[in-house]
């Protein structure tokens, strides 16, 4: 580390003890620790005595610190109780709360943005508070969001958040995986969804002439164009998003009334954390049992949830979805049968 | 004398106009023309006739030729598709390929090339294996590159 970057990090720490309320009047050996603690080399009283006379008197430095020594106290403190050289003014929570922040960003490891986010907040933490006590990193590592393995095209999400900023049309090739085709197309970008752990790009499609949305891991070598912006005039494209449970929508691609019947197994489940925004518990059956309504866009991702609770859910409405679930289950049935057989 | 930064910018066709005998697959989905190279982007997707698939490879002498010139722009560069005698076997009749090839650049006002894995009169190599072709070899005639509507500025 540069010397000079050192020294900066010591008349942190010193900002730090002498800002530290529960310890206050810290005296030269009390600093000589917190600097040896967080820098991990051993400092001479000279050193923090420079130090001290840097952070009061170095014109070039700037903070001209109120620094005073209490013999009663045998320590040292700022005669300005609000004095602190922190450039920026943030508080211990509010640091745990960037601290917080941090560690869910972490999940989404390998984009760029990220990395970016990384670098701006150790030039915060640097100026500030030094750097992240071990005690600190206890606070990333009590909380624990499910792995998320790599997605194909997760590093192109930079390109995609610079080109839907910056109002810039792409040419990409997308695969899609039921028609098993591949397709060159042009997409205006309006917004990055993402949706049970995978990433979308919306936008206008020139293929389609509308408004469409392309996984990510099916989009192939993005190139940015340099021609006219088709802008986005329908309004705030997240509301888009709000009447579905995912991202493909079956049939008509228009909100229906969903009812379900949910086994008293899972009714506290679904009670404690609902299916949808819009669910509404229309019964509270004896047994424990419930049923609720959803008005939402009937979508692949709804067939596949309905079917993830197994027996313990059921489809009462509408008929045709009642049909789509049945011969799902009838086929897996079938599959499960002819496994036996053999 | 200081010398001028190339610049990579170039442009991009987009679903080129072309001829071939192989089915629509490998599908020519894209040309990119910048100052220091050709690219031409294909997908292929397996078909029924192998039961796992079947391979695919390129022949490195594969070239690009002008219309109306005999001069041969030969392949410089592969991108996720192996070159002769390396091959990709494929695992299943479900799996495809997005794949680029890279050619020298071509000199300005050049309306249209072929790309040709086998010369005619040359007997066919089974470089591309598609059973619904005429030839197994990967020969694509006639790409347009000045197709109005189908031309983009590279940003």
């Amino acid at each position: 580390m540069p010397q000079n970057k050192e020294a900066v990090i010591r008349y942190n720490i010193i900002d730090k003890c002498l800002t530290n309320r529960y310890n206050p009047f810290p005296s030269m050996n009390d600093l000589i620790e917190a600097c040896e603690e967080e820098l991990g080399t051993d400092f001479s009283v000279s050193t923090i005595q420079k130090d001290i006379k840097a952070m009061k008197e170095d014109k070039g430095l700037g903070y001209m610190a109120p620094i005073r020594f209490s013999k009663a106290e045998n320590g040292y403190y700022y005669s300005d109780p609000d004095y602190t050289i922190r450039s920026i003014g943030l508080n211990d929570k509010e640091i745990e709360a960037i601290e917080f922040a941090t560690g869910l960003l972490k999940n989404f490891q390998g984009i760029k943005v990220n990395d970016a986010y990384n670098t701006a907040v150790d030039k915060i933490f640097t100026s500030i508070k030094a750097k992240t006590s071990d005690k600190d990193k206890t606070l990333v590592h009590a909380i624990q969001l499910e792995e998320t393995t790599h997605l194909r095209g997760i590093e192109d999400l930079d390109k995609y958040i610079y080109c839907i900023k910056e109002k810039i049309p792409i040419s990409f090739v997308h695969y899609s995986f039921s028609k098993k085709t591949y397709k060159a197309n042009i997409i205006h970008p309006y917004l990055l969804k993402e949706s049970n752990k995978r990433w979308y790009l919306v936008g206008y499609s020139e293929e389609h002439k509308e408004l469409r949305n392309f996984g990510i891991d099916r989009i192939y070598e993005p190139v940015m164009l340099d021609m006219k912006f088709i802008d986005h005039s329908g309004g705030d494209l997240r509301e888009l998003y709000k009447n579905k449970i995912g991202m493909s929508p079956l049939e008509s691609g228009k909100p229906e009334i969903i009812t379900l019947w949910v086994s008293d197994v899972f009714s506290k489940y679904i009670l404690s954390m609902p299916l949808h925004e819009s669910q509404t518990v229309t019964e509270h059956i004896e047994d424990g049992s419930i049923r609720i309504t959803m008005n939402l866009v009937p979508t692949y991702e709804l067939i596949s949830k309905v079917l993830s609770y197994g027996e313990h859910m059921e489809v009462e409405s509408p008929k045709w979805l009642i049909k789509e679930i049945t011969t799902a289950l009838n086929k897996t049935a079938k599959r499960y049968e002819a496994k036996k057989r053999k | 004398m200081k010398q001028k930064k190339e610049s990579k910018k170039g442009i991009i066709i987009i679903n080129p106009s072309h001829k071939n005998d192989l089915d629509n697959n490998p599908q020519l989905l894209r040309v990119t023309l910048t100052n220091k190279e050709t690219k031409l982007d294909f997908g292929y997707q397996t078909e029924s006739y192998y039961k796992k698939g079947g391979w695919v490879r390129m022949d490195p002498k594969t070239f690009i030729r002008p219309i109306g010139s005999n001069k041969k722009y030969t392949l410089i560069n592969a991108t996720n598709i192996p070159l002769e005698p390396e091959q990709l076997n494929f695992k299943s009749q479900e799996d495809s390929l997005y794949f680029s090839l890279i050619f020298p650049a071509l000199p300005e006002g050049v309306d249209a090339i072929d790309m040709i894995e086998t010369p005619d009169g040359e007997k066919p190599k089974e470089g591309f294996v598609s059973p619904n072709s005429v030839q197994h070899d990967y020969n694509f005639f006639h790409i347009k590159l000045n197709e109005k509507g189908k031309i983009y500025k590279i940003k």
